[in-house]
């Protein structure tokens, strides 16, 4: 039981500290930082768990793991999990959820209703909808996935390993369609 | 009593999360799956209940046996924005048509490919399907469950003050 309440007191104190920096701090690669504090937590817990006592001063006998390793170790496991499956996903779709933004878009509109026409306009503040795909090409550009050559996008090496690796899984599991 | 019960449950878990995985690339390769994210959560669903199973049934007791339903529930969550990224990502599906041309593309080929309005149009038949908006005279308005999915992530946008984001 210490192992999971300390990781939720991590991933707590994670999540505040992501709230810090991004209202105090003008960050330009948000995923990153979020990466740097949440491993900054990990010697955090890793300091909490060996200081204090296996019983937090607070548990009843039956709720102490007598293999503390392992409870530590599980523990540590929730907290990444918490992250890469729970803040991280959350500032992606809160960044880059096409659905979640047309859902904002309509929420936020004077009369809280859009036609398609003014979907397509107002998508992305106002910014239109040219403007998610132009989003999409500069990250992979950005992330080296593809390369401009005389005008034409062309896959790099990287890319044609995740091309391959998402083409093969989106065959097998027989996606044609995004759902 | 089981003498490692924390170990049982975390492997029990970690098994059936395994299980769960290969159900899901098993039924979605040999089934032409309709509600595909509902199928995966039935999958990790039916592995969280065996975990509790095969606990109980290794004499495991029942609040470590929780710990094994957790490893699943962590399973599940790290294992669903990996599926939506192979499903749904329209950066994925982009490397994947750059990759398919011989020559690359250009900007105006890709433009071509995904029209605006047929983008547009696909993704707000999705979102009226899935009961998020519904149209009232011509325009789409949001459902109580439409607003349930906005209104926490426009709160999460203004407290981390992202941008429009899309």
């Amino acid at each position: 039981m210490k192992g999971l309440l300390l990781a939720a007191a991590s991933s707590l104190l994670c999540v505040a500290a992501v709230t810090v920096v991004f209202r105090v701090v003008d960050v330009p690669r948000r995923a990153a930082a979020m990466l740097g504090i949440f491993l900054a937590t990990i010697p955090l817990y890793v300091a909490a768990y060996v200081l204090t006592p296996a019983d937090l001063r607070l548990l009843p006998g039956w709720l102490v793991e007598p293999r503390g390793f392992l409870c530590g170790a599980f523990g540590l496991f929730v907290h990444a999990a918490l992250f890469f499956g729970g803040w991280l996903q959350v500032y992606n779709l809160a960044e880059r959820g096409f659905s979640l933004r047309i859902l904002i878009d309509i929420d936020e509109s004077p009369a809280r209703a859009l036609s398609a026409e003014e979907a397509e306009a107002a998508y992305g503040g106002g910014r239109g909808m040219g403007w998610m795909l132009d989003k999409r090409i500069e990250g992979l550009l950005s992330t080296r996935l593809i390369v401009e050559r005389d005008g034409r996008l062309m896959a790099t090496g990287k890319g044609t390993r995740a091309a391959r690796l998402f083409g093969g899984l989106r065959a097998f599991l027989r996606i044609d369609t995004p759902q | 009593m089981n003498p490692d019960a924390l170990g049982t449950a975390l492997r029990a878990g970690a098994a059936w999360t395994a299980a769960a995985v290969v159900g899901h690339f098993v039924v979605f390769h040999f089934v032409r799956v309709e509600h595909r994210a509902r199928t995966v959560t039935l999958l990790f669903a039916l592995a969280a209940v065996a975990t509790l199973g095969t606990c109980l049934l290794l004499d495991v007791d029942r609040w470590r046996a929780v710990y094994g339903v957790v490893v699943v529930a962590c399973g599940f969550l790290l294992y669903m924005p990996f599926y939506y990224t192979v499903a749904a990502s329209q950066s994925v599906q982009l490397v994947i048509e750059v990759r398919a041309a011989a020559h690359g593309l250009s900007l105006a080929q890709i433009r071509r490919r995904y029209p605006v309005e047929e983008t547009l149009g696909g993704r707000l038949e999705t979102l009226a399907w899935a009961g998020y908006i519904v149209g009232v005279g011509g325009r789409f308005v949001l459902t109580f469950k439409g607003r349930l999915v906005s209104r926490p992530f426009r709160a999460i946008k203004k407290l981390w003050r992202l941008g429009p984001g899309g």
